[in-house]
């Protein structure tokens, strides 16, 4: 890299424009988004990469296995250095997670924000917050005790009454007729793999359509109604 | 952000303290969770716990003890030997009972049967029941236990 200016040896070979970068991080943004509940929507995705952080790390001492699943988070609460920690912000992020993700959504359905041409954007958003559910009941069975064990009975009991598919969906979330222990590894799958994954799409799908759409006029309109009304 | 305007005090110590805000945050979570990954190096560690004189145990008699976990353990003159024994059955973690007259170790919830080295003899126990390891010093016995 010898004689080459800073950067310049990287530069070519990966041609970003800082220029642009910096023109869109410095986008100006409506008046109205000085109101915190008109930020919500990111706060679920701070959460969600809080929880892909200690998720991880969780992973490397879990074990989805019915004898040691309890007995493996007993270790990562008390064996391992700072396991407690770890593992509490895991559980108050998906809290957190849940909590905003609905605020997010009522402050769009309140200010009608998902209106024409935003109506995909909503449907995403809506399969999102189906998601973060979902992942929030499947890690809540990981732990495998009693509790987790009945609410899986539930859970696929409820799955079981969906008209015509609902036995096979069932069948295939238990991997067998009843609750056991393939039961467990596939809520794993489910929780670790399966659903971050399209969590992370519906969200690049979600923030994309935002982008190209640009913030809300309707939003916007009533949140100039409610400045109006403050500084009244 | 290139026309050099002036940073107003207000805005220099908002700035350093959304940074600290940040570094604060970032900092605590990358180390708590290199910390998390990476096991502790040191091994660990083992305490040396007086359990009996070497006298007042007799070929074939035992002394019942716990470990520093506080679960039951035995220690069993074996013919002169002196063997500690975890009672902790290695199946389902139920205690085992020493049977002294057919010298072998029985855990009732799933008759599991170890003998007297404490090796699996029938049942569903895995592996062979845990052993501290013992010293005896000037006729005292000492077991090696391991610290929580």
């Amino acid at each position: 890299m010898g004689g080459e200016k800073g950067g310049g040896w990287f530069k070519e070979r990966f041609p970003l424009d800082m220029a642009r970068l910096r023109n869109a991080l410095e986008e100006e943004l409506p008046e109205h988004m000085r109101f915190w509940w008109f930020c919500l929507g990111g706060v679920p995705l701070l959460m969600f990469l809080v929880l892909v952080f200690t998720g991880v790390l969780l992973a490397t001492y879990y074990v989805p296995e019915p004898g040691e699943a309890y007995e493996s988070i007993r270790k990562i609460q008390e064996g391992v250095r700072y396991g407690w920690w770890i593992r509490g912000v895991h559980h108050w992020a998906a809290q957190f997670m849940i909590i905003t993700v609905i605020l997010h959504s009522i402050r769009v359905f309140f200010t009608s924000a998902y209106r024409k041409p935003r109506e995909l954007c909503w449907v995403a958003g809506a399969l999102l917050l189906l998601c973060t559910l979902l992942m929030g009941f499947t890690g809540y069975a990981l732990t495998w005790t009693q509790q987790a064990y009945w609410a899986m009975t539930v859970g696929t009991n409820l799955a079981e009454a969906v008209p015509l598919v609902g036995p096979y969906i069932a069948y295939f979330l238990r991997g067998g007729p009843t609750v056991g222990p393939h039961t467990l590894t596939r809520i794993y799958a489910i929780h670790t793999f399966i659903m971050p994954s399209i969590i992370v799409l519906l969200m690049f799908i979600h923030i994309v359509i935002m982008r190209l759409h640009g913030i809300a006029e309707h939003a916007a309109e009533i949140a100039q109604e409610m400045v109006r009304g403050i500084s009244r | 952000m290139d026309d050099k305007e002036k940073l107003t005090r207000r805005e220099f110590f908002l700035n350093c303290t959304m940074a600290a805000g940040l570094i604060a945050s970032l900092g605590t979570a990358v180390l708590y969770g290199l910390k998390f990954a990476i096991p502790p190096l040191r091994r660990p560690r083992y305490h040396k716990v007086y359990l009996s004189t070497a006298d007042a145990l007799k070929p074939g008699e035992t002394l019942e003890f716990t470990d520093l976990q506080g679960k039951k353990a035995l220690l069993v003159n074996m013919d002169g030997k002196f063997i500690a024994f975890s009672l902790v059955c290695t199946h389902l973690g139920c205690i085992v009972e020493w049977n002294p007259e057919k010298r072998e170790f029985y855990c009732p919830c799933h008759q599991g049967r170890f003998d007297a080295e404490g090796k699996v003899i029938s049942g569903p126990p895995p592996r062979p029941l845990d052993r501290f390891e013992v010293v005896v010093e000037e006729g005292l016995i000492y077991a090696k236990l391991k610290e929580v």
